[in-house]
């Protein structure tokens, strides 16, 4: 018995049958990864009408609670800010407040990324459709929201008579870019999470101390004047793969182009990619065999 | 269908061992054993939901699991946004779910209901309409772990008849069961599990008199 248990997957073939788990390999893994989830367009569009549906459907105020949140935290932060820092740019409430949603949604993401596997173990023990899927799902569920938080910079605008210019383009990209990133990076450590449950926690201080070193309550600019660009602490915030697309994000509101090295935009656009392109491999390749650990 | 090899749930414990088992298109087939005997781990792993840490599991045809009715059906959606849900849970499509979508609703005898959100209902009509997306489809391949009896006599009884039907669709079922007169009576072959091995294999008669033995002891 235990030499045919040897016997690879390939022999399958000897009974023309469709192997469950065949392995992918890593160069097709991040496209094998895309067609399962474009396979599954239908569950993943009830599974977001769930979430969504769960989150607001029953609030009293419902979906005004997009605008509602951020607003109400941004507010907590402008406040303490201008206590302690005494910063007095007109704009600032608004780089605080599109601080906040961006922010928001990438920390949402990551940790629901990583604790996709063990938040849905129920569901992942009774059916077998593939398993990126709850973590894609919530993703999508994050970005609507985001989408939705974004109308409440509008009357910020009108305050400090802004007008939407071309530069919205960097919009949709940078906040793509801050969802792959956060989906992706979060795929790599989804299943070591179900193996080690210290990976949610270590998680959860990554993006709480994540939030200031992230322009949140700073823009870039800032750490610019106040450190210089050849400090130590430049590079090291720099390193941080949000600081680009939030500064963009900023920056296309308010129709202005922000000014980065070359080096760390390249950083900034390859990061998302190379995090898909490893979370796919390492998620295709462990996320089922750690089901009976869950 | 061809299962083969073992799977190992904790550090020591191995679930299942040594399974060798091929099933062939239009095999009914009957599975026993005490609490425990990794009946479950069996047919989740022949579903795909487990992965063998040795060995593997083929199939040729499309196959569905008949177990934890209901999962992932969500209270605020409404019965009919739930019918969807639970639909593409189990894999379905939307074509499919929508040219089912009367014939499960008049199943489950929710017509009243269908547009109220899911917290309305009680406990019993939530598990009738996950039974009756459940049985709606005529899977290649069926695996039914226990047969399921909820709801009022009236609807048990009717469910266990569709239940049957959907048994005669399917080409090949696989079944969990406890109630060995159903099992006697329309299994071809049946294994009993013991310790997460293949203990006996071989005619409900045979299987079922061996199991008497073993456990009389």
């Amino acid at each position: 018995m235990s030499d045919e248990v040897v016997e690879s997957a390939t022999d399958t073939k000897k009974y023309s049958l469709r192997p469950f788990h065949s392995n992918v390999s890593a160069f097709s893994a991040p496209f094998k990864l895309l067609s399962n989830l474009f396979s599954n367009q239908y569950l993943l569009r009830n599974l977001v009408k769930r979430d969504l549906n769960q989150k607001y459907n029953k609030a009293l105020l419902g979906y005004v609670w997009t605008l509602l949140e951020p607003a109400l935290l941004a507010s907590v932060y402008y406040v303490l800010f201008i206590i302690i820092a005494n910063h007095s740019e007109a704009n600032y409430p608004m780089w605080v407040l599109l601080g906040v949603i961006s922010w928001s949604m990438f920390a949402r993401i990551l940790n629901g990324t990583v604790n996709s596997l063990t938040t849905n173990s129920g569901m992942i023990k009774q059916t077998n459709f593939p398993m990126e899927i709850y973590s894609f799902s919530a993703a999508i569920t994050q970005l609507v929201i985001t989408i939705l938080s974004l109308f409440v910079v509008i009357p910020f605008m009108f305050y400090l008579d802004i007008y939407p210019s071309w530069t919205l383009w960097m919009l949709p990209l940078s906040i793509l870019s801050l969802m792959i990133t956060a989906w992706g990076f979060g795929l790599i450590f989804a299943s070591a999470n179900v193996v080690f449950p210290d990976t949610a926690h270590i998680f959860r201080f990554i993006t709480r101390a994540g939030f200031f070193v992230s322009p949140v309550m700073w823009t870039y600019e800032i750490i610019i004047e106040r450190a210089g660009v050849d400090s130590i602490y430049f590079d090291i915030v720099m390193f941080n793969p949000v600081v680009v697309p939030i500064t963009c994000i900023r920056h296309s509101i308010e129709g202005t182009i922000p000014e980065f090295e070359t080096f760390h935009l390249v950083y900034a656009c390859l990061f998302p990619i190379f995090s898909y392109i490893i979370g796919s491999i390492i998620f295709l390749k462990t996320s089922r065999g750690v089901v009976t650990r869950l | 269908m061809r299962v083969f090899g073992k799977v190992i749930a904790g550090p020591s414990f191995k679930a299942l061992e040594n399974i060798n088992l091929t099933i062939n298109k239009g095999e009914i087939i009957g599975i026993i054993g005490r609490n425990g005997s990794s009946k479950s781990t069996l047919l989740k792993t022949m579903a795909g939901i487990y992965k063998p840490d040795e060995g593997w599991v083929g199939i040729d045809g499309d196959i569905s699991l008949l177990s934890g009715v209901g999962v992932g059906m969500n209270k605020e959606l409404t019965g009919r946004e739930n019918i969807h849900l639970y639909g593409s849970i189990l894999g379905h499509s939307r074509e499919t779910m929508d040219g089912m979508m009367d014939e499960v609703i008049q199943f489950s005898e929710l017509q009243e209901f269908i547009d109220e959100p899911l917290r309305t209902y009680s406990s019993g009509m939530k598990a009738r309409l996950g039974i009756s997306v459940a049985t709606a489809v005529k899977p290649d391949i069926l695996l039914i772990d226990e047969v399921l009896g909820v709801g009022d006599p009236g609807f048990k009884k009717r469910s266990q008849e569709r239940i049957r039907k959907m048994m005669d669709d399917s080409n090949t079922v696989i079944l969990v069961s406890h109630s060995f007169g159903l099992l006697k009576e329309i299994c071809d072959r049946m294994l009993m599990m013991e310790k997460g091995n293949i203990k006996i294999m071989g005619t409900p008669d045979e299987v079922i008199s061996k199991y008497y033995e073993i456990e009389g002891k």
